[in-house]
């Protein structure tokens, strides 16, 4: 997934506004920005035949990532170690259902789970989508809808809530 | 293997939209 992830760090950011957006987003992303680098390097391997992301994606890096979050953000209280660990744990069930492979317990298992959707989500839907785009979009609806929602709460008005919502829409749109 | 020019590209979707949700966020504040 891709714009999901913006809209759960949006979401995120509503519930916990002492973490500031950029972070969230980056821990939002942050296996998939491990990914490229890892992938880039020639460490994690991205050929459909030898697919390997373990370092970066498998259930125990992920865990990891979140614990490391977490601890990083503790001296500013538990609200902001909770949305910063949050944040990149959002990155397990958004990827788990429709991953280009099942996520590995841990780095080289050679066993894991999830990818359990990907062949109904590559299946035609409604105006030339897929399934797996329609998943998508309901899950960006969501979070987006929490971000518009909560943001005043948090002393950003609606308009602004508004702009950044159909930035996040758009990628949906354009990427998705 | 990934090369660098898919990897800055990449990267450009992901920090390109954050820093404009961030900018977005820091002008409502003014």
């Amino acid at each position: 997934m891709f714009a999901a992830h913006f809209a759960a760090g949006l979401a995120i950011r509503t519930a916990e506004p002492r973490v500031g957006i950029g972070p969230l987003l980056a821990l939002a992303f942050l296996p998939d920005l491990l990914w490229l680098g890892l992938s880039a390097a020639g460490i994690e391997l991205v050929a459909p035949a030898v697919w390997f992301d373990g370092w970066s994606h498998s259930v125990a890096s992920i865990l990891v990532l979140a614990a490391l979050a977490a601890a990083s953000w503790s001296r500013r209280g538990a609200g902001p170690a909770a949305a910063a660990g949050g944040a990149v744990l959002s990155h397990l069930p958004l990827d788990l259902p429709i991953h280009p492979a099942p996520l590995e317990w841990w780095p080289h298992a050679g066993a894991g789970v999830g990818a359990f959707a990907r062949g109904w989500a590559g299946t035609a839907a409604a105006l030339g989508k897929t399934n797996g785009w329609w998943t998508e979009a309901a899950v960006v609806a969501a979070g987006l809808a929490a971000y518009v929602l909560g943001a005043r709460r948090i002393g950003i008005p609606l308009a602004s809530a508004g702009a950044g919502a159909i930035l996040v829409a758009s990628l949906q749109l354009a990427f998705g | 293997m990934m090369t660098w020019h898919d990897v800055v590209a990449q990267l450009l979707l992901v920090v390109l939209p954050a820093a404009i949700l961030a900018l977005i966020e820091a002008g409502a504040r003014r």
